[in-house]
């Protein structure tokens, strides 16, 4: 006698379902971040502002090195440089993108160049963390 | 002769739709999306750019003076103090005399992050008037 074959198949309406779940999640909750070359870890703060998008970043690493922009990546730019394109740009704001890790020195700097070159608002970029 | 029966059963097709392309394409997205957002808050702080030059600031006498020295200790007015108590201590301050400015003064080595923390615990103690300085010892 033939036997009757059963053919078993996985059920996979519930994988479909939890996938569209997820999928709609990190969808809604994240926000889809640009990769950085620099890999700047950004100070945290403690009071949430919303983020800017300004017309120039000035970019500085733990070691002091500056960068406007991130397109900038291979070479670093003398105070020369930067103060060029300041000038010829002539922003109203500029964002900074500082590690946080950078020593203060650098940080006052940049700051004095920019007020120097009468840059009206500068905003530093930070994470948010809630206190606790 | 063959007569049409509606009663007849008729012989049911099962009709099914392929849906592993669907899936694949929702893996992707998923595998995406997983990769690409990040849940980190962005922020920023808002600094103030003051005209003055640092001796100016320095001669002011109606400065509250924070000092971050090499160690991360921290000096209020001199006195050594908490990062946790700035926040009253300097409200307290500004409450009495509004027209106060915070001086922070910051040795070169200490990261930006604790700068960072005295001027946002300045800021929500409720004055917007700070001047950054070298600490010069």
């Amino acid at each position: 006698m033939a036997l009757k074959k059963k053919i078993k198949q996985i059920n996979l309406i519930p994988l479909i379902n939890i996938i569209f779940l997820m999928l709609i999640f990190f969808m809604l909750a994240g926000t889809i971040t640009k990769i950085d070359p620099h890999k700047i870890n950004v100070p945290e703060s403690i009071i949430k502002n919303d983020p800017l998008t300004p017309f120039l970043t000035i970019i500085v690493k733990k070691n002091g090195e500056i960068f406007i922009d991130s397109k900038n990546k291979k070479k670093e730019l003398q105070k020369k440089n930067y103060l060029e394109i300041l000038r010829a740009r002539k922003p109203n704001e500029i964002s900074l993108k500082i590690d946080s890790e950078t020593p203060s020195e650098y940080f006052l700097k940049i700051l004095k160049i920019l007020e120097n070159e009468k840059i009206k608002k500068v905003v530093i970029e930070t994470n948010y963390r809630q206190q606790q | 002769m063959k007569t049409h029966n509606f009663y007849q059963k008729e012989e049911k097709e099962l009709i099914s739709i392929n849906i592993t392309p669907l899936i694949d394409i929702v893996f992707l997205l998923l595998v995406f999306f997983m990769l690409a957002t990040s849940f980190i808050q962005k922020s920023t702080i808002e600094v103030n750019l003051s005209s003055e030059k640092t001796t100016e600031v320095d001669n002011k006498k109606n400065n509250v003076v924070l000092i971050l020295n090499k160690k991360g200790l921290i000096y209020l007015n001199n006195k050594l103090i908490n990062v946790s108590n700035i926040r009253n201590e300097i409200s307290n301050i500004v409450k009495k005399n509004p027209k106060y400015s915070v001086l922070i003064k910051s040795h070169k080595k200490i990261p930006v992050q604790k700068v960072i923390r005295l001027i946002e615990e300045v800021r929500l103690a409720g004055t917007d008037d700070i001047k950054l300085v070298n600490l010069e010892k």
